[in-house]
């Protein structure tokens, strides 16, 4: 029920893409993260790491670029 | 609402494309320039189009010129750092209310398994908490009204 800070790759302070996460989907290849200001970013590849305890996640790109 | 596809915006890639331009070369040890068009393959960035999602989930496509992605796109879909502030202290006032239910929960779980002494220890750290969290709550509203 926390909001989370999303990582793309690799969780380092440079990897951040998203803080205040309080939605992911996971859909068709597709992770759409959701802030609390309700903006949307999506990024093609899966969610490989949430821990909700400290509050992160990893997504893992597709195709990195 | 507005969804940033962060894999095709800002990001250098190849494709070929062929240009225009004038250089100075030789011919039988001759100098002399005019214009040659030829293919190039090489990283760049250009003003593009992407689709975006508004709240009624409906695509749209329109266009910008930028070189590090949507966060530093000034559109109407941006809010104040007042805005965003006040939404995050509102969360959080709720969040703490969320938590300190549910350790008045686990304080009761903590009474029925016979330990009384926690039961009170954890509803006093409740108390102090609710206590900590009106103030939050009286600074938001302050804040409302401004």
């Amino acid at each position: 029920m926390c909001l989370s800070t999303v990582y793309k790759n690799s969780l380092t302070p440079e990897s951040v893409v998203m803080r205040n996460v309080m939605r992911i989907e996971c859909k068709d290849g597709v992770v759409i993260l959701t802030d609390l200001m309700e903006r949307q970013m999506a990024i093609e590849g899966t969610l490989e790491m949430a821990n909700l305890v400290d509050g992160v996640a990893v997504v893992k790109e597709s195709y990195p670029a | 609402m507005h969804i940033h596809h962060d894999h095709i915006i800002g990001s250098a890639h190849d494709h070929e494309h062929s240009h225009s331009h004038t250089h100075e070369h030789t011919h039988d040890g001759v100098a002399h320039t005019h214009e040659h068009t030829h293919a190039h393959t090489h990283d760049h960035e250009h003003p593009h189009d992407h689709d975006h999602l508004h709240e009624e989930g409906q695509a749209h496509t329109h266009s910008h010129d930028c070189s590090s992605g949507c966060q530093g796109c000034p559109s109407q879909c941006e809010h104040t750092p007042m805005e965003e502030l006040m939404a995050l202290m509102k969360y959080m006032v709720g969040h703490n209310a969320a938590h300190a239910k549910e350790l008045a929960d686990l304080a009761v779980q903590l009474e029925k398994a016979g330990s009384h002494t926690a039961y009170e220890q954890v509803m006093a750290a409740v108390s102090d908490f609710e206590k900590g969290n009106m103030r939050l709550s009286v600074v938001l509203s302050s804040l409302e009204v401004k």
